[in-house]
This record gives structure tokens, sequence and C-alpha cells, in this order.
């Protein structure tokens, strides 16, 4: 079953801005999505659509099978929601706080008690728990936020940017909390343009730019789309610009971009198993006196979101100029070789 | 650490019913949207300095009453006058900053907790209306009573007295009630309380200047002795209750309807 489904959803502002362009897409049960884009992509927006909390324009949003509303209050009680801002009480104390979002969801008091001790243990927060809100650090709001979430035990949670301003452990905290709750059978969308955090959690992505959906569906797949036989190779040594030279004439098919003074990204164009060009390159560099540091295979999810954007960016500067001035055909290469964009 | 997150939240996750009907549950929140809202209006310092306030008019009323020998009624009027100038003010403040000046963070800290508009929108109300004529009656009830006990001219019946609260309490009803559909009406409190203000003390304004006898103390009164000596024809009364029992009808399904209508 799919806990969500969107088609053809489309949000205009009444300033006219399109926060939303006919986007579609479906969530299974028990997976997490990555809401992925750059800063006003449109992310908030499908997750406000998505808690009903906006009205359409156009399209329908379906949570658990029933159509979304503002009136939906019983749908959204099976909906745990993790918001940007917070939107905290500044004087309540997390207790009181959690207490508060327990009421609302019409939690009986003993089971409101019991599940207060457990989230709060659970976010790490007990040591915490009478302090006002407006005393704690933005980690621990941020996981107070998710202990509130997760208070009316929801069948899907909605995280709207949950690791943003958090230090490496507070993130790893909450990457960590994320993945115990699929674990747990959640069915999470996770806003983020943090990408190695989606990377780390997701298991399909959607992909906004500028209101439109560019990609949906699993990360595998979001990788295999951006470079395929691609590695980064990070040197050091005197002859890697030689090195180059000796291999490019030996063998066509294989292209190099410096990334930096260290950095060689190196493009096969081989499908497959590149194994062997990749010995060919790693001998030469050998050869010329350089010496291998590390090996990293691109394919990254930040890798491939980023390629995905320069597309999307240069498809519509395409569209918007006419396609009399070649451009057309620039993207028609980029489409069809993928990888040549990296050399 | 890890290992004791994941526990917990296992644990967390295990421990987890299902909490209740809708019924229920939308019962549950009106009366938690209630309370809380009940605890910040108690601990606004605008309610507790009107609060204050009312009692020092109060003991005033009643010391004039026991030491001039002018009639309660003409006492208790100018009270309840007073009352409705200013009161009405603080009535209006309360009651139209209810919801727009919650409205930035309405969606994501209250209606995405299993929330509908509706329930919210009830809370509001009735905490509303049960604050304001709570204060407005916790003062003038004991204070004509006593006024009339101890006043040294009495002229009032008590079925006037309770007949005059009645129609108080009618009228700030109808400034709450009006005062929570200008709320979802105007986003910006300030705009909502101007606009509902002029509306309002205008409307006061008509009112006595049609009743009004003369431009004497006695005089801008009009009626309002009369029926506090509980000289009221049962026509003016149903006439009075009609026309302000009509907005109480009305204003929830119209101030419903515009809070459904828009985004949070």
């Amino acid at each position: 079953m799919d806990v969500v489904e969107i088609n053809d959803l489309t949000k205009i502002y009444d300033n006219r801005l399109v926060a939303l362009n006919t986007v579609s897409l479906k969530l299974p049960q028990g997976s997490i999505m990555g809401l992925i884009g750059p800063n006003g992509a449109g992310k908030s927006t499908a997750l406000m659509l998505i808690l009903g909390l906006q009205k359409p324009t156009a399209g329908s949003v379906y949570v658990f099978g029933q159509p979304m509303a503002l009136s939906s209050g019983d749908l959204r009680s099976r909906i745990g929601f993790l918001p940007q801002s917070g939107a905290f009480p500044p004087d309540m104390s997390c207790i009181t706080y959690l207490d508060q979002i327990g009421k609302l969801f019409g939690i009986p008091r003993e089971l409101r008690k019991k599940r207060l001790s457990s989230l709060l243990h659970a976010t790490d927060l007990l040591q915490a728990s009478s302090q006002r809100i407006d005393h704690l650090s933005s980690g621990q709001r941020t996981r107070l936020g998710i202990a509130a979430a997760l208070i009316n035990d929801p069948d899907l949670l909605i995280l709207d940017e949950p690791t943003v301003g958090l230090d490496p452990e507070g993130r790893a905290f909450t990457i960590s909390l994320i993945s115990e709750l699929r674990r747990a059978g959640k069915t999470i969308i996770l806003s983020t343009h943090i990408l190695p955090d989606a990377d780390q959690v997701c298991d399909y992505v959607a992909v906004l730019n500028q209101g439109k959906l560019i990609f949906s569906g699993p990360v595998e797949e979001m990788k295999r789309i951006a470079y395929l036989n691609t590695v980064d190779l990070t040197v050091a040594g005197e002859g890697i610009d030689v090195a180059i030279v000796a291999i490019e004439a030996k063998d066509p098919d294989t292209h190099f971009e410096r990334l930096g003074a260290e950095t060689v990204r190196v493009a096969f164009q081989q499908q497959g198993d590149f194994s062997e060009p990749l010995a060919n390159v790693l001998m030469e560099f050998s050869r010329c006196g350089v010496t291998l540091r590390a090996i990293r295979q691109v394919g990254e999810l930040e890798d491939a979101f980023l390629k995905r954007l320069a597309e999307d960016r240069l498809r519509g500067f395409s569209r918007a100029i006419g396609k009399q001035n070649g451009l057309a055909q620039i993207l028609q290469t980029v489409e069809a070789q993928p990888q040549e964009t990296s050399s | 650490m890890t290992t004791s997150i994941n526990e917990a939240v296992r644990e967390a996750t295990q421990t987890l019913t299902p909490a209740g009907t809708a019924r229920k549950r939308s019962f549950a929140a009106f009366i938690s949207l209630t309370q809380y809202d009940l605890s910040i209006l108690w601990g606004s310092w605008i309610i507790r300095f009107w609060f204050l306030l009312t009692i020092i008019g109060a003991v005033s009323a009643v010391l004039l009453a026991r030491n001039y020998s002018d009639q309660t009624s003409f006492f208790i009027s100018w009270a309840l006058v007073l009352y409705s100038g200013l009161g009405s003010f603080v009535a209006l403040i309360v009651s139209t900053s209810a919801i727009s000046s919650e409205r930035p963070f309405l969606g994501v800290a209250v209606i995405s907790r299993g929330i509908a508009p509706t329930p919210y929108l009830l809370a509001k109300l009735f905490s509303r209306s049960l604050t304001i004529l709570g204060m407005f009656l916790i003062v003038m009830v004991p204070t004509m009573f006593i006024v009339q006990a101890q006043g040294l001219t009495n002229d009032m019946e008590t079925s006037g007295m309770l007949l005059a609260l009645g129609y108080w309490s009618l009228m700030l009803m109808v400034l709450v009630f009006l005062g929570i559909t200008f709320s979802v009406m105007f986003t910006n409190t300030l705009v909502g309380v101007t606009v509902l203000g002029v509306f309002w003390y205008m409307g006061l304004m008509l009112l006595a200047a049609t009743y009004a006898g003369d431009l004497t103390a006695d005089g801008v009164l009009g009626g309002l002795p009369l029926v506090l000596q509980g000289e009221s024809r049962l026509v003016e009364i149903s006439t009075i209750l009609i026309i302000g029992g009509i907005p109480l009808l009305v204003l929830p399904f119209v101030a419903t309807r515009i809070v459904n209508s828009r985004d949070m």
C-alpha cells in the first residue's frame, strides 16, 4: 500500500509564485523517502500539502488512501511532524511541552506518561526534561521536536530538515534515530538539503527544483543515472599531467578531469566492469612516479543531485531562449552521453 | 549510546497503542486547547490589570451607593455603561488577537498535531468567552447585590438586575464572537482590532444616541435604570435576545468556514 500518493500536485501562492508544479509521487509503506532540493525548491510546500495545512491549487494528495484536507484531523493524528522552525513555546519545559502535544493528540494520561519517559530516554533528553525550551541547545531542540513527532506513534513521520544546525554528534544521533525508526516499520519523509544524510537512510529520493520534480525513484537508481564507471583518484607527485597525457594517447575512451591539485576524476567509457582500464591508469600513474592516496567511486547522492540539477537548469535555459541557438544540441549530448560532461 | 537509543525507540514504539476514537480525540483536543488558552489568558497582564481595575471600580460603586443618596440604579447603570465602553476594548483585544497572533505557527505547531481547525476555533471561542464573561460576572454580580443591599436609596429589583446582567453578558459574547471571526479574517491583529473597534464603538455611540433622553448624567443612560428597576417589557426582552442570539449562532459557522478555506 502507498502511504502517500500525490497526483499532479500544483501550488501557486497568491503572489503568483509557483511553489509546486504538477508533482506526482508515491511512497510505499515502511520506506524512507528523501525529499531533496535546493532552498526554495518547494520541499516545505510539498510537506505542508501532504499534511493538509495548505490547499493545492490543482491535483490531489492521498494519505493512507484517503484524500487529505485541512479538516482531516483524523488523518493527521496518524502523522508525526517535525517542522523546520520547531515553533516551540519558549517558556515551557520539555516535559510540559511533550505532555501538551500528547494531550492535543488525545492520548490518555497513563499512556502519555509512559510514552513521555520512553521518548525522553530515546532522544536523550531525560537530563533536560525540566529545562525551559529556550535554554536548550539546537540539537536538544531538534531531539525534542523528534520526540514530539513520535508521541502519537505515527504511521507516517514527516521530518523537515532534521539535521540542519546540528553538530556532527547530533547529526549522527539523529540519523541513527531515523534508521531505528525505519527498523520499527515507520514510513518516513525526510526533507533535507544535506545529501549525505539522505544517502545514509533513504530508500527513495524525490528531487525538486523550482517546484518541479526532476527525479523520483530508488536512491541507487539516482546514483546510477549520475555517473557510471567514474572514480575520483587522490594522487600526489610531479608526473600527474604526464601520466594523463600518456593514458589518453593510449586509450581515448578514458577521460580525465582535474578537480584539484591532487584530485583527478577518471571516467571510463566501458560499461560494467572497468577494472582493466582502471588498472592501466594506476600502472601508468605508478610508472610516472605518482603516488595513489585514495580512490573514491563517484556516485554519491550529492554528485547525482548536482548533475540532475545542472541538467534541469540547462533544459530550462534552453527552453527559455529557444532551440535555434544550438543549446538543444548540447542538451541532447548531455542526455545521450552523461559521462562526457564530467570529462 | 546508539544501542541505548535503539532500545529506547523500540521500547517507545512497542508500548504504543491507538489512542481512542476520533470523537474522543477531538474532544480531548478541544479540552486541551481550552485549558492551554485559559492558562495563557490568566497569565496575561492585560487581563490581570483589567480585573484589578474592575475590582477598584466595583468597590468605588459600592462606596458611592453607601454614601450618596442617588438611586442605586443610577450608580449601577453608570458602572455598566463604563464597563461596556472600557471593558469592550479589553474584550475586543483579547478576542481579535486570539487566532491572528498564533497564525505564523498555528499550522505547524497546533493543526499538524492531529487537530482539525473546528475544535481549535471552538476552543478559542469557549475560552475567550469564558474569560471575558467570567471577569464581568465575578465582579458585577456581587457588586450589584451589595449595592442593592447597602445602597442608601435602592430602587433595583433582582429580576431587573439579572436581566441587565443578561443583556451585558450577551453583548460581551457577541463582541467576543465578532472578535474571533475578525481574528480569522485578518491575519494582522492590529488591522483586525482597528476595524472591529471602529465598527463596535460607532455602533455603541449610535445606540446611546438613539436611547439617550438628553445630554445629562441621567439622560445618557437612556432606559437602563428602568431595566434595573424591573420595568422591562417582554417584547423588548425577546427582541434584544433575538438580535443578540443571531450572531452567536451565525458567527461560529462563518469563522469555521473562513478558517477552513485558508492556508495554514
